[in-house]
């Protein structure tokens, strides 16, 4: 179980769910469908935004449990001038406060839209910068080809998409499934965003494969990715199911709650596993020497 | 003055009876499972053969550990040795993942990492390092690097290649490796 790293699994994917979300979020408002009116954005984007912060809250705390002594979690700001963990934890410290305050422009003044969509845009932001220094943890270790590469912000940036679009997209669906609204669409840059994170993610499955033509760890990390069973649920999950979800909601606009739960529990499972994949393909090979 | 602290490791005359595993163990006191100082084997079957390593913290020029700690735990003393400040350990595991040569230990127990300091309390008596001095075959010897280095001019590139070491471009280990396979 160690090799998986389970709690820094759960760790990344929540908070960087979190982070798509808001970002999806954001673009919703940017695209501003026609059914998107102040009554909508004030009864269901405001519920939203308070499970979002829950999300991240639950998932930086999950993080402590990674450490041997976290009553000692206090110290690790102690390396801010070179350790990227130490800044990662700033950085989520900082993301937490500002999703705290985009919840709390969502929930109580969600009615003045461009204090709402400013408040999204700089928590968006806040949220790639926090991930892509999460990235720079796993990116700072050379002696780990499969972590030293851009292909891990890549595939952190993927997760993000692909959860928050699909959630939001799904969310929205739901939303039209209650209303009855057939003839309402799904807007094209919610499954533009989908298609994104589906294909970002291939890119990180087609990076592993070619990771055995490599020498070294790299083919060892390779060898326990793709011989993993996880793989198969990351492309089931990830790319055929998020690709999946795209095409039906661009044909079907609503959806059923029940359908869309399961759809999500697929999808946010499959980034689940993929996370796994990410830190059984280098710890898995402990002791390197 | 030493400018930076190094081990040899003869592994000519290595035969793998790991008494200074053992003797790092008893003099530091680790905890079950926790061991500074190991010796992995390699076996050759063209031609029929083994051979050890004894390794520990290499006492970089460029400590992952120290890069990548959050905590500010580890420190490079003036005669080169990567020490931990054992109290400030929050255990993260970020050392263990980010050195080449597995040094740091992870001890389940205490919920800290640890390694080996070089015997600097010893050093500091002017006594050898217990591993060193435990040794029966002289394989081991420390010094300064840059004397065993002139001593021993040990290509760590084909020694790398040969038994699939980590690459010392990431951290410039303080280590001279004499390989099995060479004469006298």
């Amino acid at each position: 179980m160690s090799e998986y790293e389970l709690p820094l699994v759960f760790f990344t994917v929540l908070c960087q769910w979190a982070v798509g979300s808001i970002i999806a979020i954001t673009a919703l408002m940017t695209v501003q469908p026609v059914w998107l009116n102040e009554e909508t954005r004030f009864n269901r984007l405001r519920y939203m935004a308070l499970v979002i912060l829950v999300i991240n809250i639950v998932g930086s705390f999950l993080s402590l449990l990674h450490l041997g002594s976290p009553l000692g979690a206090y110290r690790a700001i102690l390396g801010l001038g070179h350790s990227w963990l130490s800044r990662e934890v700033v950085a989520f410290f900082l993301l937490n406060g500002v999703v705290f305050i985009w919840a709390v422009v969502m929930f109580r003044f969600n009615r003045n839209r461009s204090l709402v969509k400013s408040a999204s845009f700089v928590a968006s932001l806040a949220g790639i910068a926090a991930i892509l220094v999460s990235a720079q943890v796993y990116y700072q270790m050379a002696s780990h080809p499969m972590w030293h590469s851009l292909v891990t912000h890549l595939s952190f940036i993927a997760t993000a998409l692909l959860l928050g679009f699909v959630t939001i997209s799904l969310m929205v669906a739901v939303y039209h499934y209650r209303q009855q609204a057939q003839q309402s669409k799904i807007p094209g840059l919610m499954l533009t965003g989908i298609l994104l994170g589906v294909l970002l993610m291939l890119c990180v499955v087609l990076w592993y494969s070619h990771g055995l033509n490599g020498q070294g760890q790299m083919v060892g990390s390779a060898i326990a990715v793709l011989g993993s069973g996880l793989m198969g649920w990351l492309i089931f999950g990830g790319l055929i199911t998020g690709t999946g979800v795209a095409t039906y909601l661009y044909k079907q606009s609503s959806v059923s709650m029940a359908k869309a739960t399961l759809l999500m529990l697929v999808v946010l499972s499959a980034a689940v596993c993929g996370r796994m994949l990410f830190y059984s393909g280098v710890m898995s090979q402990s002791p390197w020497f | 003055m030493v400018r930076q602290y190094g081990f040899l490791v003869d592994m000519r005359g290595c035969y793998g009876c790991k008494t200074c595993s053992m003797a790092c163990k008893s003099e530091n006191a680790t905890p079950t499972g926790v061991l500074w100082r190991r010796v992995r084997e390699f076996n050759f079957d063209d031609p029929n053969g083994m051979a050890f390593i004894s390794m520990s913290c290499n006492h970089c020029d460029d400590p992952q550990c120290m890069k990548v700690c959050p905590a500010d735990t580890y420190s490079k003393r003036p005669d080169g040795i990567v020490v931990q400040d054992h109290e400030k350990c929050i255990g993260c595991r970020m050392c263990i993942m980010a050195c080449p040569y597995n040094a740091p230990v992870f001890d389940p127990v205490e919920g800290k990492t640890s390694k080996c300091n070089l015997c600097a309390e010893r050093l500091d008596e002017g006594l050898k390092p217990r591993c060193v001095e435990s040794c029966p075959a002289g394989v081991l010897q420390f010094g300064d690097i840059d004397e065993l280095r002139k001593r021993y001019s040990a290509d760590l590139s084909r020694i790398e290649t040969r038994y699939k070491l980590p690459d010392h471009r990431i951290s410039h280990p303080n280590i001279v490796i004499i390989p099995a396979g060479d004469k006298e």
